[in-house]
């Protein structure tokens, strides 16, 4: 397999598998809004910023094939060293913002249904989605640091 | 800052004491002392609470039937429960109505298909001992048999469906290869001139009750304010001790320390025996937050989480500052920054006081998002650096001789602030601890800056290239000093060596909580970058997908850009206010020692605006 064509299939599971858990995790909430909607409809407003709140996964993923784009690492010269640094950090990213996606979703949707039932859980909540998202954040900075050290 | 507030007691004789609560909540500056929690269940309040609701959903209800066009023709009326009656019953007959258009469209949708069905002419027929009836198939199941043998006419084809009647002998019994339909025996026309009828009652009633809102609806808020104003008097009655077999009541309170002199004279007039003091240690004393202008902006924010108990230090106006700095680092684009302070300070003049100060904070959170747009040098998505336009040019060159770039830059610069107001929180938890419990239970934390100092010194000497002599002696003394605070007199009520056992314990939670603490700054970083991002491939799409077709060109390209700025710009503030809030609530609250749980001051006022 050339370099290249390892890096990339990289680059395509970071960006599918953060775009996939983004999707997913949107979804769970936004399930949770439609349910909360029928006791509590007034609360919209909260439920579309918790619901929405996995959406930065897929970001990530796409920030991340960015950042090797733009280091200029992405080309046919590429070095086996290079693409399986590419391919690593792409993995991990592309897992990592799966998996917190997901989880992020149905801590959002948990607080949808309680502010649904009427118990004021809109900061709580807030707080508590961001936590998953901080090894998102994490594998980012990874993939931003691997660039750094292959360019 | 927290105001300070004055603990009062009140002694009053049962007999004084509703005229006694009538004034005190004239005056509305009370806060009263709950006696634990207060069942209500099946009492006269929990009935109040459900009035309440029902009263809340009416105003909703009403509020979206406001047509300001619309002179109501009914006159008001004046009694809440009145209103509410009047209300329920107009709701119940126009729901009545939605009930009976949808059964008869249900019949409507049978009939349809079959057309106008003369129901006289059958039933002569059956009399006459014949038997009609409706039958559906797939039209490839239709046999012409049927015709002679069950006298079969289509009526109609319908999706597939061939609708057809057969008339037989009563005592005639036969199977067919087809589904029978019972049709309701209705006319289709009266049907239809029925639902158009209803209609038209339907619209009736809803003009009624747009009048009905435009007439009744303060009256209903006035009458929820009176039920609420009931409600807390019936509250403050549930919180009074009585003493002395029931011959004297006792409450007690809390009023900020500036309303204490016209309090005072207020209480002079009063035939009641009272007693002030300084609230205690363990009293739930409420919160009542007086903060500067800017800092007063952000208290919406801090309350989203909680507000801090009494006894402890405000932090608003520490941690303003910074959630103003995060905000403007995690959008970082000098467009959204002119967008939000634009829209921001414009609303400021035109909305309701409820939502004014949330438009001024906009307006200056736009202004960080303008400072940090110029750092970052990205103009809607525009990176200024690589563009080369103006001093960038120069900036770019002379980030490129040290090795680096502005990205480089900026994930250092998240590090940077993190590591600022992780430390900032150490010394805010250093004023908070003397603040409560005095100087001494301080020492364990400014041990610990002072050891974080000293290995920080010990650095940058090493770096300047101070001879390794001085530097051991220096940064030792500083570390010795560091660590007598930290590992020996940590606790000065506790041994001194179970304080330095327990010192190990507090070096690992500080080693791992402080890296955790300062890696999770580079979300500002992370999410600065990703609106950049964004912001670049609206702008590459709007120029690549525009049609070379001259005022289209422009108007696909101006589309694209304003709706993707759009989705961009508001996905970048919903982050940029989620996530500088959850670094202020855990990492900047965690070392600055906040406990919270305060509990709001709400005096015992009157609800009713005459």
């Amino acid at each position: 397999m050339e370099p290249i064509t390892f890096a990339y299939i990289g680059i395509a599971l970071m960006i599918s598998l953060s775009g996939v858990g983004s999707a997913y995790g949107t979804t769970i909430g936004g399930q949770a809004t439609i349910g909360a909607m029928k006791k509590n409809p007034d609360a919209f407003g909260s439920y579309t910023v918790l619901s929405a709140l996995p959406g930065t996964q897929g970001l990530y993923g796409f920030a991340g094939y960015y950042i090797f784009s733009s280091g200029g690492v992405l080309s046919a010269n590429i070095t086996m060293l290079q693409s399986a640094a590419v391919f690593s950090g792409s993995l991990a990213c592309g897992l990592v913002c799966f998996f917190s996606a997901i989880r992020q979703g149905q801590i959002g949707a948990s607080g949808i249904a309680a502010i649904g039932s009427g118990h004021e859980f809109f900061g709580n909540t807030l707080i508590l989605a961001a936590f998953p998202e901080l090894y998102a954040i994490i594998s980012l900075a990874g993939v931003f640091l691997i660039n750094a050290a292959i360019v | 800052m927290i105001v300070k507030m004055k603990k009062y007691t009140f002694l009053v004789y049962h007999k004084d004491y509703g005229h006694f609560l009538d004034s005190l909540q004239e005056k509305g500056v009370l806060h009263v002392k709950e006696r634990g929690s207060t069942n209500i269940e099946g009492g006269e309040q929990q009935d109040k609470l459900l009035l309440l609701n029902r009263i809340q959903e009416a105003i909703r209800f009403l509020e979206k039937k406001i047509d300001p066009n619309l002179n109501g023709g009914l006159a008001p009326i004046r009694q809440g429960n009145e209103i509410l009656q009047y209300l329920d019953n107009l709701t119940h007959q126009y729901e009545l109505m939605e009930q009976s258009i949808s059964f008869i469209k249900k019949d409507v949708a049978v009939l349809e298909p079959w057309g106008s069905i003369d129901w006289r002419t059958i039933e002569k027929m059956e009399n006459e001992g014949w038997s009609i009836s409706f039958f559906s198939a797939p039209i490839r199941n239709w046999k012409p048999e049927w015709e002679t043998n069950y006298n079969a006419f289509q009526i109609a084809q319908n999706s597939g469906n061939v609708l057809f009647v057969t008339i037989t002998r009563r005592d005639e019994k036969f199977e067919i290869e087809a589904d029978k339909v019972n049709l309701p025996r209705k006319e289709l026309e009266v049907e239809r001139t029925e639902i158009a009828k209803l209609h038209q009652e339907k619209n009736n009633i809803d003009g009624e009750l747009r009048s009905f809102a435009i007439l009744n609806i303060s009256s209903l808020r006035h009458y929820k304010n009176q039920v609420l104003q009931e409600f807390d008097f019936d509250k403050v009655v549930l919180n009074t001790n009585k003493v002395a077999e029931g011959k004297i009541a006792l409450l007690e309170g809390f009023i900020p320390v500036d309303r204490e002199v016209e309090f005072q004279k207020f209480l002079d007039n009063e035939a009641l025996f009272y007693e002030a003091g300084i609230p205690e240690v363990t009293d739930k004393v409420p919160v009542l937050l007086k903060n500067n202008r800017f800092a007063r902006l952000f208290e919406p924010i801090g309350d989203l989480y909680t507000l801090p108990n009494y006894h402890e230090l405000d932090l608003t106006a520490f941690y303003a500052p910074f959630y103003w700095l995060f905000f403007g680092f995690c959008v970082g684009d000098t467009g959204y920054g002119l967008v939000l302070m634009s829209t921001g300070f414009i609303m400021a003049r035109k909305v309701s006081l409820r939502f004014k100060r949330i438009m001024i904070l906009l307006g200056f959170l736009g202004i960080s998002t303008i400072l940090f747009g110029l750092i970052s040098g990205t103009f809607f998505g525009m990176n200024l650096y690589e563009l080369r336009i103006g001093f960038y040019a120069s900036l770019d060159d002379l980030l490129k001789s040290k090795n680096t770039d502005i990205n480089q830059a900026l994930f250092k610069l998240s590090l940077l602030l993190g590591a600022i107001q992780v430390i900032y929180g150490m010394f805010v938890k250093v004023a908070n601890e003397i603040h409560q419990t005095g100087f001494r239970s301080a020492f364990s934390t400014i041990g610990w800056i002072i050891i974080l100092f000293g290995i920080g010194i010990h650095l940058l000497m090493k770096k300047i290239g101070i001879d390794l002599t001085t530097v051991a002696i220096v940064s030792g003394i500083i570390l010795f000093v560091g660590f007598l605070g930290a590992f020996i007199f940590s606790n000065p009520e506790r041994n001194i060596l179970i304080n330095f056992a327990l010192g190990f314990w507090g070096a690992y939670n500080m080693a791992t909580g402080l890296m955790g603490d300062i890696l999770s700054y580079i979300r500002l970083f992370a999410l600065s970058i990703c609106t950049g991002i964004l912001g670049y491939v609206y702008n590459s799409i709007a120029f690549s997908l525009a049609p070379d077709i001259p005022v289209v060109r422009i108007l696909v390209i101006a589309l694209i850009l304003i709706v993707g700025h759009s989705i961009n710009l508001m996905i970048g503030i919903l982050g940029a206010f989620v996530h500088p809030m959850r670094l202020t609530f855990v990492e900047f609250y965690k070392n600055a020692g906040f406990s919270g749980g305060g509990k709001k001051y709400l005096p015992f006022k009157n609800r009713i605006i005459n």
